[in-house]
């Protein structure tokens, strides 16, 4: 027993460590027993962290947003985040539990969260050692001076434009400002590595870098940076110790899912499924779809399984060069099969669409269907007109055929009279027909 | 970040040569312990140093400059000054000549001269900026009358903005006396800026009769000669080009050309730059003279709306709520000297000052050095982007568009491979120019 509460007395510092507001480890074991003294902080603390999740970082806004968010803001903000990862359940769902919800749900839904977003490694990657930063900007980071909402508001059109392009010009200068400092940046950078070419810290490196020059010249640093560097190590040392020890946290969380099992089958509850804004008629279809998917996948998976095991033996049977012509084959067959099933598709799916579109419940899904009906019809109607176009042009080629034919063999009976009224004339048909 | 500096044509060559003499003058001039700290004088003359000299392994300075003149004289006499006041020299063979001038004629400058010599000039440019360390923009110095200058100095121009499309590039060109030195000045002054419109990023622009009456009238210089008035034009220059905070208690601009440009030329419609300084006097009166900073920076500002370039016979009548005020897009100050902390810069941030499309944390900046600069206590500069120029662009171009009227020597051009179309876009062009500006 001991051993799980110093497990959570561990996570609860590493939460306090990356930010979080502080968390007793007695408000875990408090939500274990759905305590409602529990209920407040855990909500706090789901906020707190699917914040970390969206930005990566838990900052002065978000305990800013979180005390100005009334109770049911912050509810609601949590309720819809979680459901947009995919935590569906009923207690949270429901918008009349709004704030009610028991610190047993909240505490499920914490390690779902730790679980699913993966919060302690993504804490690790946070952590860097402030020795390998190579910049010294953060010495002097000053603050933004100008801000956009200092610009006169103008509805003048041309005065906006002015505006726009002082603005763009600004810009401009401000990043040729701000390549010649980098430039700058760089030959010192380059001068410091130069000048103190042959000493290191690091093994990997052959200088010192600029922040161990700037602590060598101000040794009064030096001291502030240990205490960064032994706090670094610290939060370290407890992920470490975290990693080695959080089955035991899971083991409790089990616990935890038992208990509420428990309460559910004392009560007689019986699980309702998890509320959504699909309506009613849709979820009862989409379970059978879902039954007819599993379905499907049990008569399909020992011929998946058969195919696998003919594979395995197959293929090491065959030589490189007969698996290729296999292949050619195969892939001939299956591009004729496909263009055979979407033909098929085509004309089955446009009946089927006829027959099967009952879409009363949900107009927007009407719509959709009967546009995609519409486009498949056009598409076969266009196959139509192709074809008897085909036919007319066929037809009108065998007519221009005769036609020239015809005209060929009247122009040299023609040619023929004509020559005959000449008497030293000779007339040569040319040597092959132009058209034949 | 280091700047390299092109002198184009005689007046380019004579400009750069005192802009220089300005620099290492001030850089060796000895600083006041109680106002400027020993760390930030330091500072100050290695930031300096770098931006315009590159140091040789024998200690000595060398200008970060190529000199083009078509003719050797003036690039002859420059050399020598430098080498005669043993602090500093010009590079060996970043030096170029011809036999023959351009003869006051732009198209002879662009056409032929600018086109031979394009390559040669690049690859000098190219060494010096190989030498720089940590490159940021060029400088060019040239008028716009002549033909040099104005007709090598675009095709230079153009050239750089070809072949360095991502540094800034400032050109500080010079516009002829309005009597009139060269009968073609007008022709060469539109030719010129409609070219440098497109290629660079600002113009600085700097009035020959504004100078003459700086020198003369302020100065008390009996016969002026064009080495007083490059002696102004080098100080305005120097005034903004060295080292300043951006806070009075900041670290030192680096990109110090980029962020003067960002400031300034926002907007790629509007690039004309004017200047105007404080106090003007003799160098006898400098050692009598005590100034408070209201006592520079109030006329500076009614300088600034009253369009006037000369701090005399300033029209104290015209208010910031005048219709005919001067406006500008973006005014910079730039004051150098003690007691900084009591300098009052509020007045040129009245949004009426401005169009008000702009954001008002955008349209004014104010930069400082506490180091004193040419000998006087205190020392206030004004870069202003607003509609002064028009006042001196507007009578060139009507000019240039009436003797083009009657075509009068433009065979001269054309029989140098320009032709008219090309006369009629430059016109075009300054016409819009002048037209953005008079919008504002």
């Amino acid at each position: 027993m001991s051993q799980i509460r110093n497990t959570i007395e561990l996570l609860t510092k590493i939460l306090r460590e990356n930010g979080t507001s502080k968390v007793k480890a007695e408000t875990f074991r408090l939500a274990k027993f759905n305590d409602d003294n529990a209920v407040a902080v855990m909500w706090k603390l789901l906020f707190e962290l699917l914040y970390f999740c969206e930005y990566g970082k838990i900052d002065d806004i978000t305990i800013k947003a979180s005390s100005k968010l009334t109770r049911e803001e912050l509810v609601v903000y949590v309720k819809t985040e979680l459901q947009k990862r995919g935590f569906f359940s009923n207690d949270l769902s429901h918008p009349s539990s709004l704030a009610k919800c028991g610190s047993r749900e909240l505490l499920l839904a914490f390690a779902w969260l730790l679980c699913r977003e993966d919060i302690i490694t993504r804490f690790m990657q946070k952590c860097t050692s402030p020795l390998q930063e190579q910049d010294t900007a953060f010495l002097y980071a000053q603050e933004r001076k100008f801000l956009a909402s200092e610009m006169p508001e103008t509805t003048n059109p041309v005065s906006r434009v002015r505006q726009l392009l002082w603005l763009n010009n600004k810009l401009q200068l401000s990043l040729r400002s701000l390549y010649a400092l980098n430039r700058e940046k760089m030959s010192l950078q380059h001068k410091i590595h130069g000048a103190t070419s042959g000493v290191s810290v690091v093994p990997e490196k052959n200088h010192l870098s600029m922040l161990e020059v700037f602590m060598l010249r101000k040794p009064e640093l030096l001291k502030k940076n240990l205490q960064l560097l032994v706090k670094d190590n610290e939060r370290l040392q407890n992920l470490l110790k975290w990693r080695e020890n959080e089955d035991v946290f899971w083991r409790w969380m089990e616990s935890v899912l038992d208990a509420k099992e428990q309460q559910k089958t004392a009560c007689g509850l019986q699980e309702h499924s998890p509320r959504t804004n699909i309506p009613a008629e849709m979820i009862s279809r989409l379970q059978a779809s879902r039954r007819h998917l599993q379905d499907a996948i049990c008569k399909y998976e020992a011929i998946v399984d058969k195919l696998d095991e003919a594979w395995e033996s197959k293929s090491s049977e065959i030589s490189e060069e007969e698996l290729d012509t296999l292949l050619s084959s195969l892939n001939l067959e299956l591009s004729i099969q496909k263009a055979h099933i979407s033909f098929h598709n085509t004309q089955s799916y446009v009946c089927t669409q006829n027959d099967c579109l009952s879409s009363a419940h949900c107009p927007q899904l009407l719509m959709l269907q009967q546009e995609k009906k519409k486009k498949k019809m056009e598409e076969i109607d266009e196959a139509q007109d192709v074809r008897s176009e085909i036919q007319r042009m066929q037809h009108f080629v065998k007519h221009l055929q005769d036609d020239v034919y015809h005209k060929q063999e009247s122009f040299k009976t023609e040619l023929q009279n004509l020559s005959s009224h000449f008497r030293d004339a000779v007339c040569v048909p040319p040597m092959k027909p132009l058209l034949c | 970040m280091s700047l390299v500096t092109l002198q184009l044509g005689q007046c380019g060559n004579q400009i750069g040569g005192k802009f220089f003499e300005t620099l290492m003058n001030d850089i060796q001039s000895p600083a006041n312990n109680k106002i400027c700290s020993h760390q930030q004088n330091d500072a100050y003359a290695d930031c300096s140093r770098s931006r315009f000299f590159s140091e040789r392994s024998d200690g000595s300075l060398e200008a970060r400059a190529v000199m083009v003149d078509m003719e050797q004289k003036v690039i002859a006499q420059t050399l020598e000054i430098a080498r005669r006041s043993g602090s500093w020299r010009y590079p060996a063979k970043r030096q170029f000549c011809e036999r023959r001038g351009s003869g006051n004629n732009w198209a002879h400058g662009y056409c032929s001269h600018g086109q031979h010599s394009r390559a040669a000039i690049l690859d000098m440019v190219r060494r010096e900026v190989e030498r720089c360390d940590r490159f940021t923009g060029f400088l060019l110095l040239m008028s716009l009358a002549g033909g040099t200058g104005s007709g090598v100095g675009a095709c230079v121009s153009e050239a750089l903005r070809e072949e360095y499309p991502h540094c800034f590039m400032l050109n500080q060109v010079v516009w002829p006396y309005s009597t009139g030195e060269v009968i073609v000045q007008n022709y060469n002054a539109v030719l010129t800026l409609s070219h440098l419109y497109q290629a660079s990023d600002a113009v600085l622009s700097i009035d020959n009769d504004c100078m003459h009456r700086i020198c003369s009238r302020l100065q008390g210089i009996k016969n002026v000669s064009f080495s007083d008035m490059n002696t102004v034009i080098s100080h305005q220059l120097v005034s903004i080009l060295q080292p300043c905070f951006t806070s009075r208690h900041d670290e030192l601009i680096q990109d110090h050309l980029g962020g003067l440009l960002q400031h300034l030329v926002s907007q790629p419609d509007y690039k004309l730059l004017s200047v105007r300084d404080l106090p003007h006097m003799s160098e006898k009166a400098k050692q009598y003279s005590t100034y408070q900073w209201s006592g520079l920076i109030k006329p500076l500002r009614q300088m600034l709306i009253a369009d006037s370039l000369l701090e005399e016979g300033i029209n104290w009548q015209m208010k910031a709520s005048s219709a005919n005020l001067n406006k500008s897009l973006s005014n910079l100050v730039i004051l150098r000297g003690q007691n900084l902390d009591l300098a009052d810069t509020g007045s040129f941030r009245e949004p009426c000052l401005y169009p008000s499309w702009l954001p008002a944390s955008q349209t004014f900046r104010e930069w400082t050095h506490p180091r004193c600069l040419h000998g006087h206590e205190k020392y206030a500069c004004l870069l202003s982007n607003s509609q002064s120029p028009v006042r001196i662009l507007e009578p060139i171009t009507q000019k240039a568009w009436d003797m083009f009227a009657s075509r009068a020597y433009v065979h001269h051009y054309l029989n140098h491979g320009l032709n008219e179309e090309n006369f009629l876009d430059s016109f075009a062009v300054v016409e819009q120019v002048l037209q953005n500006y008079k919008s504002l």
